[in-house]
């Protein structure tokens, strides 16, 4: 065998062996994208979207449907129970007169929802009248207990757990509409804990809430959401919301005037 | 049998490389996000207006370069001064749910500082104890005359770009007219007035090592102004501050009293 045949046998079999590698590459590659969890097509698992800093990014907008919602009944503490139709009764005086709504309004009011997620800090738009909803992820501490303006949606502090937003929320008012999906109703005193998850390659939301607070919880309170994404909304519309539209006053105040009973939302 | 040591090191480092280039790591590196528009400056914060000692709220809103107006609206200006000047210092003009939300020369003036989350598609602006404005910016354009009419707000609706370090905001929709019988068309400091056809470009830049921020309003429309009105505020971060509400002193009482019609107690 010559030199020059010797040489092209060579170098044939040196594409061979990358062209070899390559193909095993790819098919490693092929391999672990599709060890997606059981039960879930691989259609789905679709890279969620990232922040520059490669968290999870839970920007968009967000709605929930008919079947968005897991909520058990709470277990609620004696006085919690007496004083839950004056608590009605606040939260009907609270939408009659336009007031800020508050948590847990604002993540459930039936309209789409806006989140956008910045490097520092989190800001949450709804529709009714309301503050925007803050979550500092920018390391910070809540401030001391004595030094906090409770506001209705809370003081809101977030940090990352893998691709789990964990939020921490104290310093609530006990102004605005102040029920609690399950049953109990949010007072200075309440703690909140959230956790925020993206499923379905970024196409849903999970939202986690916990509530605790001695005076109303006898254990804590935890419920699920689920958020569906949806595409960009044509206008940002808000509510307007008129405290001298006396239609409208009637309409709300009617529920006060039926039995304790009567169901204010939810 | 001579093994071809060469050979099957090119052969491994090229299993090693196309392994680094088609695994899920090596998708997950190259789709590694940018950041938000692929800026590196970031407007998040809590910002205060920088009030160099004006004296009143009447004054700072006023305390930029007077802007030419046209011979008609300064007529505007002055017969609704001098009516506040005689003591009507309320609007009577009651607040439908019809009546326009928001008011950004306001808003963008007043004292309450301005919280901002800067996301990829949209810069949110908070406002103390109120929903705030929204700058898109992911590329969509103006709605027709007919969605910006269904706006129905006095933050109109804004759409943004960066030109370098810069954020460029452009800013149509604003309503015709307000509920306000004080000033039923919006103020915009320093005398000028903001409606349905009047455009605003904003331009907010990080000055001071990033400690404040620029921002320069320039407003612009032929049956208000002579010319292009631009003034500029600079605005102090404030770190760690948080937003207030306000409200908290009503009571439940106060509420149900003036509900049923009882008495005049304060509203939210």
């Amino acid at each position: 065998m010559d030199k020059t045949y010797r040489c092209g046998l060579g170098v044939r079999r040196t594409l061979g062996f990358l062209l070899l590698a390559l193909a095993a590459g790819l098919l490693a590659g092929l391999s672990s994208s599709a060890q997606a969890p059981q039960g879930v097509p691989m259609a789905r698992q679709a890279p969620v979207p990232r922040d520059a800093a490669g968290h999870p990014d839970i920007s968009g907008y967000w709605e929930l449907r008919y079947d968005s919602r897991s909520v058990p009944p709470a277990n609620l503490t004696q006085d919690a129970i007496s004083r839950e139709p004056a608590q009605r009764q606040h939260d009907v005086l609270a939408m009659r007169f336009c007031a800020l709504v508050g948590m847990p309004e604002v993540m459930e009011d039936g309209a789409t929802l806006d989140i956008r997620q910045g490097p520092k800090v989190i800001g949450m738009l709804a529709k009714s009248p309301s503050s925007v909803r803050y979550i500092y992820t920018d390391g910070r501490s809540h401030p001391a207990k004595d030094e906090i303006d409770q506001v209705t949606n809370g003081n809101s502090i977030g940090h990352w757990e893998g691709d789990a937003l964990m939020v921490d929320t104290i310093g609530f008012s006990d102004r605005g509409i102040t029920l609690i999906p399950g049953g109990g109703f949010r007072t200075p005193d309440s703690h909140l804990v959230e956790r925020f998850h993206l499923l379905n390659g970024g196409a849903i939301l999970s939202v986690t809430s916990t509530w605790e607070d001695a005076k109303v919880f006898t254990t804590p309170h935890t419920y699920e959401f689920r958020y569906y994404k949806v595409p960009q909304i044509g206008l940002p519309l808000q509510y307007g919301c008129s405290a001298n539209d006396q239609d409208r006053a009637n309409f709300i105040m009617s529920a006060m005037k039926s039995s304790e009973s009567t169901q204010v939302s939810h | 049998m001579r093994v071809n040591a060469s050979r099957w090191l090119i052969g491994a480092v090229g299993f090693g490389f196309a392994i680094l280039v088609i695994s899920p790591i090596g998708l997950k590196s190259a789709q590694a996000p940018s950041q938000p528009n692929g800026q590196a400056t970031d407007i998040s914060g809590l910002w205060l207006v920088h009030d160099p000692g004006s004296g009143d709220w009447s004054s700072f809103f006023d305390n930029v370069p007077k802007p030419a107006i046209l011979p008609e609206i300064q007529k505007m200006n002055d017969e609704e001064n001098a009516r506040v000047a005689a003591g009507n210092v309320v609007s009577t003009g009651g607040r439908g749910a019809d009546c326009p939300t928001g008011n950004l020369p306001m808003m963008m003036a007043s004292s309450p500082p301005l919280n901002i989350v800067q996301s990829k598609d949209e810069v949110l602006i908070g406002s103390e104890a109120s929903r705030g404005r929204i700058i898109y910016t992911d590329g969509r354009q103006h709605p027709d005359a007919a969605g910006l009419k269904a706006i129905n707000s006095g933050d109109g609706h804004s759409i943004g770009h960066w030109e370098g370090d810069t954020l460029v905001v452009d800013t149509i929709g604003f309503p015709a007219r307000t509920c306000d019988t004080r000033w039923p068309v919006m103020r915009v400091p320093g005398g000028g007035r903001a409606k349905d056809t009047t455009h605003l470009t904003e331009r907010y830049k990080l000055i001071n090592s990033g400690k404040q921020l620029s921002v320069t309003f320039t407003w612009e429309d032929p049956t208000i102004y002579l010319k292009p009105h631009t003034y500029s505020y600079t605005y102090d971060l404030v770190e760690n501050g948080l937003p207030l509400e306000g409200g908290n002193d009503v009571t439940d009482s106060d509420l149900l009293k003036q509900a049923q019609g009882r008495g005049g107690a304060p509203r939210y």
